[in-house]
């Protein structure tokens, strides 16, 4: 017996939202401490890095938490039910705003601090090859861009992603191969040489 | 990937992941063949995959995290959340006792019932404690009018020493039931009342009031009274004349005794103790004593 309570740091995100549910405010101190970074993140990929918007995004999202925690489905992983949410929010901001706004990629600093020398060329290669990334991210789709930033900075499994995007998992290796396909062809920086790829 | 699979164009994904071109089964090379265009194609592709798989997140750069206002904001609004849901389910308990806003819920109004009585019993169980201990029954002096000396004049002596013998004990009695004596608590309704009923009276009888300390009060003045049992009687000594008895926690009988204006000593006894509500009363003017009828406790 716990005498002071649970700990939340060991409660499951489930059991966090049950707890939310009853209105504990720990519980969703440590929701939010675990997902606010990773929301974020994703928020502030998806909305053309505008910094702003992710921030007034991820308090809509936690928002909709508070004000309707039962709108979560216990059945399912919470990571996965948030990223919906988040995508499906995504979209609506799409067909708001309806029209793209321009990657502003090109203020990014990339900063090589520390890098030794020897490495510098290389870092400058990777710098260039991000700089085209995310600029042939800015090309694709919502539905494809956030098939490729869950799968690839978020590491979600292929099933969790047609989770997600209520989706087959065959549409999403489809996706998938697609971004990969218009990547490699597009990216010239990229040496797939240097990668040293056992082929 | 078995031989004779059929793949579907989204395997190549899982075999990008899995396998380089040369590890590749003829069917799966074939199967890869009709997607990307060649083998250097494959290869490209599966650097890339890799690459993205192992630096992507190096490579983009890390907005960070929220501003702090965010978090703020939002515990705000939690704590908003926790108070608007405890003022609703106040606002729900309070709902079942407004019963004339729900007519159709007899749910409720039993529920409002319930709560009702029980609240009643709870209060009564912790105030009505037991006024005096060993109380069961009630008094009338009906039955104890035998034992009641006659009224008599206490301008004589002879009627003085009499008295004295039938109430107040003897040095030797007070030597040998001489102990400490349980408090005699009276009910302050039993109090109020029996000193109405005295103070009402025509022959201007004495004010006795009792007390939860067993305090006397004989013509106006109050009086500490030690009581000494007298055969299962307590016996409160004032300073006035008249000597009050009253029963003691073991006694089975309860007497009282006052003196009037004209200095006559009265006395009432009763069978049992228990003091309650006065149910009903008759003064016998000429007799000198009260009759008290008390409820059963």
């Amino acid at each position: 017996m716990n005498w002071f309570g649970p700990k939340y740091s060991e409660l499951s995100d489930e059991q966090l939202m049950q707890r939310i549910g009853r209105s504990d405010d720990r519980a969703f101190s440590e929701l939010y401490q675990r997902y606010q970074k990773a929301l974020f993140r994703y928020f502030h990929r998806m909305l053309w890095k505008d910094r702003e918007k992710a921030e007034d995004f991820v308090q809509d999202f936690f928002m909709k938490i508070i004000r309707k925690p039962e709108s979560f489905d216990a059945s399912r992983k919470f990571s996965t039910w948030m990223y919906s949410i988040a995508h499906n929010m995504c979209k609506n901001e799409y067909r708001s705003m309806e029209i793209r706004k321009p990657s502003d990629f090109e203020t990014e600093t990339y900063y090589l601090v520390g890098t030794p020398g020897d490495q510098i060329e290389k870092q400058i290669d990777r710098k260039k090859f991000m700089v085209q990334l995310v600029q042939e991210l800015e090309e694709l789709d919502e539905n494809q861009r956030s098939t490729f930033l869950l799968r690839y900075e978020e590491n979600l499994s292929i099933r969790e992603i047609s989770e997600v995007l209520s989706c087959s998992e065959g549409t999403v290796k489809s996706r998938l191969f697609y971004t990969l396909r218009r990547l490699a062809s597009r990216l010239t920086v990229f040496a797939p040489e240097s990668q040293k790829v056992s082929s | 990937m078995k031989e004779g699979h059929s793949y579907l164009p989204e395997d190549i994904e899982t075999l990008l992941q899995e396998k380089a071109f040369v590890d590749l089964y003829p069917e799966e090379k074939a199967f890869v063949l009709k997607h990307v265009q060649s083998a250097e194609e494959y290869k490209r592709l599966r650097a890339l995959h890799q690459h993205l798989n192992a630096n992507v997140t190096d490579l983009f750069d890390d907005p960070g995290m929220p501003d702090d206002r965010v978090r703020q904001n939002l515990l705000a609004a939690m704590q908003e959340e926790r108070l608007k849901k405890q003022a609703l389910w106040l606002n729900h308990l309070l709902s079942l006792f407004r019963l004339n806003s729900d007519p159709a819920s007899p749910a409720k109004a039993g529920a409002f019932v319930f709560l009702l009585l029980v609240g009643v019993f709870i209060y009564y169980r912790t105030n009505d404690k037991p006024k005096l201990r060993g109380e069961g029954v009630v008094v009338t002096t009906d039955t104890t009018k035998g034992k009641i000396p006659a009224p008599v004049s206490s301008d004589t002596p002879m009627a003085k020493e009499e008295l004295a013998k039938q109430v107040l004990p003897t040095e030797t009695q007070k030597q040998d039931h001489r102990k400490p004596v349980p408090k005699l608590i009276a009910a302050d309704t039993t109090r109020e009342l029996l000193a109405q009923h005295i103070n009402s009276s025509k022959d201007s009888l004495p004010v006795v009031t009792l007390s939860n300390d067993v305090i006397a009060t004989v013509n106006g003045t109050t009086t500490n009274v030690v009581p000494t049992i007298i055969d299962s009687q307590a016996v409160l000594t004032t300073s006035a004349s008249a000597p009050l008895l009253f029963s003691s926690e073991s006694a089975t009988s309860m007497q009282y005794t006052w003196t009037n204006s004209s200095n006559a000593t009265y006395a009432v006894v009763g069978p049992t103790v228990s003091i309650g509500p006065v149910k009903s009363r008759a003064l016998s003017a000429d007799a000198g004593f009260m009759d008290l009828m008390y409820s059963v406790k």
